[in-house]
């Protein structure tokens, strides 16, 4: 029974603020001190499709997360692996390292990247944003995947070894099998943590690549409600497939894995 | 036919781990490379099964002999846990592209051969620790090895699942004919399996040769202490001559030593009493399932003889006569 009662409440607590966004956006009217709004209607979710650049932030952002994505795995992965089983670093000043991004402040490394990146013709482009982007969703991915090394450890990739496996074949059906559940957790906070990248995306994209949090964050300041939280309804949908489209792409392999 | 070892050395930094280790493995025998923890037994594995790079010193693959016709099975078996025991078995035909219908048959006479019948679907954490031990052996075995590397390969049994595992593993090298490089700290699992035994310690062998030979003749006071149950009898060697509290018997000096000296004379060697010999007062007695185990006086110094055959009564004073050449060791 307490525990049911706990439950709802949790429920209650994370469905409250959704609940809220869902009226904001099928509402015409609410004005305080009313609880519901007094007015509903589609014209927040018309005004919100007819924006010229609402279609295009959602397939950039959405294209954005996840090219990042792949790219932060690709660097993620066989860097984790090397990490997982060296000796010649401490354990402390790995994370440390790990962490810097977060140390250090972000509008720092934006303004100094955005300077390299004009010298080297990336501003404005998908590829500049996709760099700039997978520079913060590294840490997330590492420190994920090379707890899940470690937790792995290196006796089963031996012994695929030493039973005749070649390095792809151990990938393929010991270590990408084995580390899944791992690596769909790196991938989907990856996503979501790039879909939400405001800064990079601003000064790296110069304005030129529109995605949906530089159209939601202004409304949201100017105090359009209504629209700002139409906004962050798609946000959510898109971050949603988005990260069950992960899933299913890399968790849907490990069919025999228990635990 | 075989695997020879010669003159290889490993390195962690300035940390050395192997010292000149030269060993050679015939077919069909079991080897087993004996000592204390953290001694790099498990490094000598993985550097024959071409895991670890050799930084010196050769491997030398002869005849049939080759790395991979060598397999490493790790301690704690790493049975693939997303895999059945049947995949997990089939793993090294697979990734050699072994057809279907082969590597059906081959895991079906590997499960009839180690009894694993009814276990093909389950997964590993399904299975208990003999069944594990069972299906890492399947695995390794169906590939045909010509060399296998067990790695502390029964440390997680209990006592009688290991004794059962020894006799299924002398029984699958009587069949299949392979040669086993065995890494154990367990003494009684090395004196049973072994056709012969390398004691290591400090990253160098101490001593290679049979069970027996290194039970009663250790070559020194490390080997002898490392294998345990050693009683050690000061004196002064002089040639074969060994004197020690006023007494003075023939031992065998392979080292040439001179001076002070220990005996070796191994708890369960065996003992009988006779007219000459070593003078030693019966303490006390103490039965055991092996035998009973006798505290003994010589002079100053004390004795454990658990072999003694004869009629024994404390305070009586014997004579020993020894059933093996007694070794003396440097001090």
């Amino acid at each position: 029974m307490k525990r049911t009662s706990t439950l709802l409440l949790a429920c209650f607590l994370v469905a409250l603020p959704l609940v809220v966004l869902l009226l904001w956006t099928v509402a015409t009217q609410w004005l305080y001190p009313a609880l519901v709004p007094q007015q509903f209607g589609g014209k927040v979710l018309g005004q919100m499709l007819q924006e010229p650049n609402f279609w295009p932030a959602v397939l950039n952002s959405f294209v954005i997360a996840l090219a990042t994505t792949v790219v932060t795995l690709l660097i993620a992965m066989p860097a984790a692996k090397v990490l997982a089983t060296q000796h010649f670093m401490s354990q402390r000043l790995l994370t440390f390292m790990i962490y810097l991004p977060f140390i250090l402040p972000a509008i720092a490394i934006v303004t100094s990247t955005q300077m390299l990146f004009i010298q080297w013709h990336l501003t404005g482009t998908f590829t500049g944003i996709i760099l700039s982007h997978t520079y913060f969703t590294l840490p997330y991915a590492m420190q994920i995947i090379l707890e899940s090394y470690r937790k792995m450890g290196q006796g089963y990739a031996l012994t695929a070894k030493s039973l005749g496996a070649k390095p792809w074949q151990i990938l393929r059906t010991i270590t990408w099998p084995l580390m899944a559940p791992g690596i769909a957790t790196a991938a989907g906070l990856t996503f979501i943590v790039s879909l939400s990248q405001y800064l990079p995306t601003f000064f790296i994209g110069g304005g030129k690549i529109m995605t949906l949090p530089l159209i939601l964050l202004p409304y949201a300041n100017n105090g359009r409600f209504g629209l700002a939280s139409a906004y962050s309804v798609v946000f959510l949908l898109v971050t949603m497939i988005g990260v069950l489209l992960l899933k299913q792409l890399i968790g849907g392999w490990h069919h025999g894995l228990r635990n | 036919m075989g695997l020879e070892i010669s003159d290889v050395s490993l390195h962690y930094g300035r940390k050395q781990i192997l010292k000149h280790i030269n060993l050679q493995v015939a077919a069909g025998e079991i080897l087993t490379l004996f000592g204390p923890s953290g001694v790099g037994k498990t490094t000598i594995l993985k550097l024959i099964a071409g895991m670890q790079p050799l930084q010196s010193g050769a491997l030398d693959f002869r005849g049939d002999f080759s790395q991979e016709r060598t397999i490493l099975v790790l301690q704690d078996f790493w049975l693939f846990p997303h895999m059945t025991v049947f995949e997990n078995i089939a793993f090294g035909l697979k990734v050699r592209h072994v057809n279907t219908t082969q590597i059906a048959q081959q895991v079906q006479a590997m499960i009839t051969i180690l009894k694993l019948q009814g276990l093909a679907d389950h997964f590993p954490d399904q299975l208990s620790g003999g069944q594990q031990q069972r299906v890492a052996l399947a695995r390794a075995i169906v590939l045909k090895p010509k060399l296998l590397l067990l790695d502390e390969p029964f440390a997680s049994l209990d006592s009688s699942l290991r004794q059962k595992m020894h006799q299924l593993l002398l029984e699958l090298q009587q069949q299949y004919h392979f040669g086993v490089i065995l890494v154990t700290h367990d003494r009684d699992e090395a004196f049973e399996l072994s056709d012969r035994l390398a004691v290591l310690i400090d990253g160098e062998i101490q001593q290679i040769g049979t069970p027996q030979t290194i039970y009663e003749q250790p070559q020194t006071r490390q080997v002898a202490a490392f294998i345990g149950g050693m009683n050690f009898l000061a004196g002064i060697i002089q040639g074969q001559q060994f004197q020690f509290e006023s007494q003075e018997i023939t031992v065998v000096n392979p080292n040439q030593l001179t001076g002070p000296v220990q005996l070796v004379i191994p708890y369960e060697v065996a003992a009988s009493l006779s007219h000459s010999g070593i003078q030693a007062e019966i303490v006390s007695l103490q039965w055991q399932p092996s035998g009973v185990l006798a505290h003994l006086r010589v002079g100053q110094q004390t004795l454990v003889l658990t072999n003694i055959q004869g009629e024994l009564h404390p305070g009586e004073v014997v004579y020993l006569q020894f059933g093996a050449n007694l070794q003396v060791v440097a001090n």
